[in-house]
């Protein structure tokens, strides 16, 4: 099995789902990150003081799909959270050595995603 | 004529029930209540007849006080008693305007002290919203106790150390409690009226003590805003009580209670009428301001407010909204703080108070934006808020005595003296205030009292502190007035000063103020309150918050585990 994880603008969350949807797959995990890319930082005014925000908030997206669905998914959170400014973010793949439903304790193969596979 | 047919009207509507019960046992039929065309008949006319009985009967009462020429009307008897003579009616009639007029007063003072009270809610809000999350449910608590041990402690001896002596019988009938301690002819402080007991026991005294505890509230939770985030809470308790027993009581008599500092005017120097402050820009806002500035020196600043090279850091509030919601608390709080400072709602200069507070509050509001925007370029909501305070702790000495243009120009230069003294407190004195309380109560409550020795101009105040005349500042001829409030600036920075830099350092020495370092760093809601203002919003805290089941269970990573029992349910 394999994990794709994008990093991109929250506002781009909806696109992102959206895109994901239309090319089939409907099981994936999102969490609120901050990092610090190649975008400038922000600069906050409080009470005559300025303050850098080092790190800005982005949205991290999960998905574990079958070694050849790999590049629909990708295609799909580049298509969606791309706005081509600097910040946009960026996706990785990397390989799980294994995957277990917490549900029924099985070692998951297919059943983890995809609407394709389990209708 | 009319009366008796609905009369029977609502007879028939009280024996329809009964009518219909009868109706039920012939048909037999009990579930049919509501279903048969007939029930659903006797049901309507029923209501109908009790609708109509009812606004016929209203309609009817020819005894209501239609256009208000009945009401408070004494009540003519039967036999009518012989007319009584002129002036004793004449008597009647004084007696009876001057209790109305004392009821008013009364009235307007309770209302007033109702809206302050208010203001607690509005300093809770202030305060929290501009300190960070993991402190908000502690600095809540402070603002929350800062008012019962106010009210315990004023009750005890607060009242009586301040008011004891005072006299307020021309607008609301409260005589002295007894005489005051004096030092020659000056008054130092009262001492009658502990625990509300004895002579106290009185609706004037009562009520005088309500409004004036609130006003004590607000002096001993400002230091609270300054102080927040690292204020260890056992040694804030201590703080409510010797600030509500002393150290509030005593400069507040010498101002308000008829102490050496309002006697300035009568006797001694004869400086104008003597130290006025009309609602309190120094007795309170000062006073709570420069207590704050020590405290907060003190203590010390928060861990990462200041650099090696001891330059600041920003540490934003975590509700903006939360603040300025407060701010708007506070300025509907005020209207009762400063116009409720008359004692009476006979005394119609009531509106020109409240519209002195208004202006001030908007031009203060506004010239700080201003000034922050031009500096710093951009309109920093925080410090447009203590902008709006600044407006109105200005105005609360100065309001009854100054014209509106005056109220406008004070409100001007209070805006800026916010700025001013908040980059000071914090680039100079190295002090980290988190709300600004210097800044806004100290160094504009100071601005206050000198406005009030510059802008009084001359038409209302006669007679006040024993001293006739009306009351004019600098600008129109008085410069006696001028001086009594600079004296008067001066006493409340040396006293207050000293009595809280001997409290602090003493409570720092022995029960120790400051909150545990890895108590503060991780936030002092469970330390030190064992509750979080929003464990909601936190990330998950393991056992924390959830409770833990058995652990280390065996779990089977192969098989189909607990889908079958799912599934067979």
């Amino acid at each position: 099995m394999m994990k794709v994880e994008g990093i991109f603008r929250p506002e781009r969350l909806g696109n992102v789902t959206a895109e994901l949807e239309h090319a089939g797959f409907s099981g994936f995990t999102v969490s609120d990150v901050r990092g610090h890319g190649q975008s400038p930082e922000a600069t906050g005014e409080y009470r005559g003081q300025s303050y850098q925000l080092h790190v800005a908030h982005k949205l991290a997206i999960e998905i574990i799909v079958e070694p050849k669905e790999v590049e629909q998914v990708v295609g799909a959170i580049v298509r969606g959270a791309r706005t081509g400014n600097v910040g946009d973010g960026l996706v990785t793949v990397s390989e799980l050595s294994a995957v277990y439903q917490i549900r029924t304790g099985a070692p998951a193969g297919a059943a983890t995603n995809g609407a394709t596979k389990q209708g | 004529m009319s009366k008796p047919l609905v009369m029977m009207l609502f007879t028939l509507a009280l024996l329809m029930p009964a009518l219909y019960r009868r109706y039920r046992r012939r048909t037999g039929n009990a579930l049919a209540v509501y279903n048969t065309k007939r029930g659903r008949l006797i049901i309507a006319a029923t209501a109908s007849l009790v609708v109509i009985g009812l606004l016929g009967g209203i309609a009817m009462a020819t005894d209501g006080d239609k256009d208000g020429s009945k009401t408070g009307v004494p009540a003519v008897s039967g036999t009518q008693a012989p007319p009584k003579p002129i002036d004793e009616q004449i008597n009647d009639v004084a007696t009876q305007s001057e209790k109305n007029r004392v009821s008013i007063n009364i009235t307007w003072l309770m209302l007033g002290g109702i809206l302050v009270l208010f203001m607690q809610a509005g300093f809770a809000l202030v305060e929290t919203g501009f300190t960070r999350a993991k402190n908000a449910a502690h600095t809540m608590m402070m603002n929350m106790v800062i008012f019962a041990l106010g009210v315990v402690g004023w009750f005890i001896c607060g009242y009586a150390l301040m008011f004891g002596a005072s006299d307020n019988s021309a607008t609301v009938g409260l005589s002295p409690l007894g005489s005051a301690f004096h030092i020659g002819k000056w008054n130092v402080l009262a001492h009658s009226g502990f625990f509300l007991a004895g002579k106290a026991y009185d609706v004037s005294v009562l009520g005088f003590f309500f409004f004036q505890l609130v006003f004590m509230d607000a002096t001993a939770t400002i230091p609270t805003g300054a102080m927040a985030e690292r204020w260890k809470f056992s040694s804030f308790c201590v703080w409510g009580l010797f600030a509500s027993m002393l150290l509030y009581p005593i400069y507040g008599n010498w101002v308000w209670g008829g102490g050496w500092l309002s006697q300035l005017g009568a006797q001694g120097p004869k400086l104008g009428h003597g130290a006025l402050d009309f609602a309190g820009s120094g007795v309170v806002h000062a006073m709570g301001g420069v207590a704050a500035f020590w405290g907060a020196k003190i203590l010390g600043p928060r861990v990462g407010k200041f650099n090696k090279d001891g330059s600041a850091n920003a540490i934003p509030g975590h509700h903006l909204p939360m603040a300025i919601l407060g701010t708007f608390v506070l300025l509907v709080g005020w209207m009762g703080f400063n116009g409720g400072s008359t004692f009476a709602g006979t005394d119609l200069r009531l509106t020109v108070v409240i519209v002195n507070t208004i202006l001030a509050s908007a031009f203060g509001c506004l010239s700080c934006m201003f000034v922050m925007w031009r500096k710093f370029g951009k309109p920093d909501p925080s410090m447009t808020a203590n902008g709006l305070l600044a407006g109105l702790v200005a105005i609360t000495a100065p309001c009854a005595f100054v014209a509106p243009w005056a109220a406008a120009t004070i409100g001007i230069v209070a805006g800026w003296v916010v700025v001013a003294a908040v980059l000071w407190v914090e680039r100079k004195a190295k002090v980290d205030d988190p709300v600004g309380a210097v800044a806004v109560h100290g160094a504009n409550g100071l601005w206050g009292l000198l406005a009030l020795g510059l802008f009084a101009d001359g038409t209302y105040g006669a007679g006040l502190n024993g001293v006739a005349g009306t009351v004019k500042g600098a600008f129109y001829g008085d410069v006696g007035q001028l001086w009594a409030q600079l004296v008067d600036i001066g006493v409340v920075v040396a006293f207050c000063s000293l009595m809280t830099i001997a409290f602090f350092t003493i409570m720092k020495k022995t029960m120790g103020m400051r909150s545990d370092q890895a108590h503060e760093i991780s936030g002092l809601d469970m330390p030190e309150m064992g509750a979080m203002a929003y464990p909601d919003f936190l990330e998950a805290q393991g056992p924390v918050f959830y409770p833990v089941e058995a652990v280390g269970s065996e779990i089977d990573l192969t098989g189909p585990g607990l889908r079958e029992e799912v599934g067979s349910r």
